[in-house]
């Protein structure tokens, strides 16, 4: 049996590399330090995720050259936008979790490592053409992700998300894993390429086996993006979790777990059948109910748990339309997820400063009442961000938006775009209410505590860079957008 | 040598038995064992599929996931612990701290 040697770019893997040596580094520096000391992991886990991203950006990805390992591994246009995505909202991730208070008194090491593994692992999953690699990719942030859930050990609230994350995740796998097998079955490869291949060819791949696979595949991925109706674990998870982790969970798996599901989606082509009016449905479902949902919210955390399954929704729209429009619908998708990162993970930033200041930690809508009145800088970026969820101008949510709900119109889907439009209408509502709590309400008694965290310096470079990014990207939007477009090159 | 369907429809009902135990079981051990059963249900079905295709993708993919299930054992098995100590219990009903 001849064996042939794969071929491998390892410029291209040093974005998936560096993280992981990062993370073992970190794990095993965090032995030698003091309890409670964890600036030197901070740094550390920093200066990887910088060094990743850096060489992300400095790379180009070249046709011909972006398969390693036989496919397995694959760095085209798509992979690299994500690889942006991803390690913006880990960056994010540590500098606000450095800022958070509940997070003192645990061990540093670990919630660093677990960030930089469960990284790694997303940028797998959205970096291969394999199902094996999206199945393992998605295993190895998603048992990262169980750990952080319940990082905070003593909290009942904190085991129980875990418990019910990593119940409901594995359960998700479970489904995922078996679609695999079927269509493995169904077309005799593992590759998306040879799969879109042997289905064009080769009509009676298409069988009911391979519409099964399809089936359950949908529902795998659709409990890790958080769409209807397999949403349900995520306002719990998402609440009982620590904000900081809370924040991380609800941008990077979706960013993932997106990627696969276009992959999937666009390979599958017209075998897939009713697949379309299956994810539209699931699509309306998702905005509509989430929605509807987090206009009743009195906690903000739970709040923005509702508001990212909406936006689950908005990107699902995105995938719809890639049926029909794909290079809009794609770059639409990637603008949309990079602009969440920002606004999304400036707003748990927010929070988290502001259950700092409080004694009991809370995240109730009143505990935000006057807060322009004696913390003005924060609720001014906070009012910032809730304007780039709802999707108005000048703030990059609203360009975002824009570019998906064209490429839907574009695709034909009128119906479609006419909900989505009518669910950020909805959606304004609640966005708002925050800013207004704000801005018009007296600020509420209660115990606050005024010495400012150590941390604070890192909470306000993520601030500042949240707020920056979210204006210049609503503002000045056009080279984002150019390297979006240059992004929808797919498998090449 | 038995002929592809009967694998296929052993990792049918494994599958389907692993898909009810964890919806209908209320103890989380057990829960977690039957998503063992899921993966395993999954793994009969690349194998047999591998072996009926001549392909080794599908006789590959199963030590990869056996590899996945043992660290999601272990994890699992970690949270139900803490759950234990926090708590006196693993009934799935009691945990209900947070509204679903």
């Amino acid at each position: 049996m001849d064996i042939v040697h794969p071929t491998i770019h390892w410029g291209y893997l040093l974005p998936v590399i560096l993280p992981v040596c990062g993370a073992v580094l970190v794990l095993m520096w965090d032995a030698f330090l003091a309890k409670g000391e964890r600036s030197v992991i901070v740094i550390i886990t920093l200066v990887t995720l910088a060094a990743a991203l850096g060489v992300t950006l400095g790379a180009r990805a070249l046709p011909g050259l972006a398969a390693s390992f036989g496919g397995m591994y694959l760095f085209d246009g798509f992979t690299q936008f994500l690889y942006v995505v991803i390690l913006f909202a880990s960056i994010f991730a540590v500098l606000i979790a450095a800022a958070q208070r509940e997070l003192d008194e645990t061990p540093a090491g670990e919630y660093y490592g677990l960030i930089l593994f469960a990284t790694s692992g997303m940028m797998l999953m959205a970096a291969t053409r394999n199902l094996l690699m999206i199945f393992v990719g998605l295993e190895v942030f998603s048992l990262s992700l169980y750990v952080l859930a319940g990082y905070l050990r003593s909290r009942p609230e904190g085991n129980e998300a875990s418990l019910k994350y990593f119940l409901l995740g594995s359960f998700a796998s479970g489904f995922l894993l078996y679609g695999m097998a079927l269509i493995y079955g169904a077309t005799g490869s593992v590759d998306l390429i040879e799969i879109a291949t042997r289905l064009h060819e080769n009509p009676a791949s298409r069988g009911a086996a391979f519409l099964m696979g399809l089936g359950f595949m949908v529902v795998g991925l659709g409990f890790k993006v958080a769409a209807a109706p397999f949403y349900m674990w995520t306002p719990d998870v998402y609440e009982g979790a620590p904000t900081a982790v809370t924040a991380f969970m609800s941008v990077g798996p979706k960013a993932a777990a997106f990627a696969a599901f276009f992959r999937v989606f666009l390979s599958a082509g017209d075998a897939g059948g009713s697949l379309d009016t299956v994810l539209w449905v699931m699509a309306v479902l998702t905005m509509s109910l989430a929605n509807l949902v987090a206009i009743w919210q009195t906690c903000v955390k739970r709040m923005l748990a509702y508001s990212s399954i909406a936006h689950a929704g908005y990107l699902m729209v995105a995938l719809v339309a890639s049926r029909s429009s794909v290079e809009l619908a794609t770059s639409g998708f990637l603008y949309y997820m990079l602009v969440y990162v920002f606004m999304n993970m400036g707003a748990f930033c927010v929070l988290i400063l502001i259950s700092n200041m409080r004694e009991d930690g809370g995240t109730k809508l009143d505990n935000l009442a006057g807060l322009a009145s004696f913390r003005p800088g924060l609720a001014a970026a906070m009012a910032v961000f809730m304007v780039s969820l709802s999707g108005l101008p000048p703030t990059g949510g609203f360009v975002a938006k824009f570019h998906v709900f064209s490429a839907a119109l574009n695709g034909g889907y009128v119906w479609l775009t006419v909900i989505a439009v009518l669910n950020s209408v909805v959606a304004v509502y609640y966005y708002l209410r925050l800013v207004v709590v704000m801005y018009m309400r007296e600020p509420e008694g209660g115990a606050m505590s005024s010495a400012p965290h150590p941390g604070w310096s890192y909470a306000v470079a993520a601030l500042v860079l949240a707020v920056a990014s979210t204006l210049q990207l609503g503002i000045f939007p056009s080279s984002v957008l150019d390297f979006a477009h240059r992004s929808t090159v797919f498998f090449n | 040598m038995a002929p592809l369907e009967h694998y296929l429809i052993l990792s049918a009902v494994l599958f389907s038995l692993g898909v009810v135990g964890v919806v209908v079981r209320r103890n989380a051990i057990v829960v977690i064992l039957c998503i063992e059963l899921m993966m395993n249900g999954a793994n009969l079905a690349f194998v047999a599929y591998g072996r009926y295709l001549d392909s080794m993708a599908g006789q590959m993919i199963v030590f990869f996931v056996m590899a996945v299930a043992a660290a999601e054992a272990a994890i699992g098995l970690a949270i139900v612990v803490l759950i234990y100590r926090n708590r006196e219990s693993t009934d799935l009903d009691e945990i209900n701290l947070l509204k679903l």
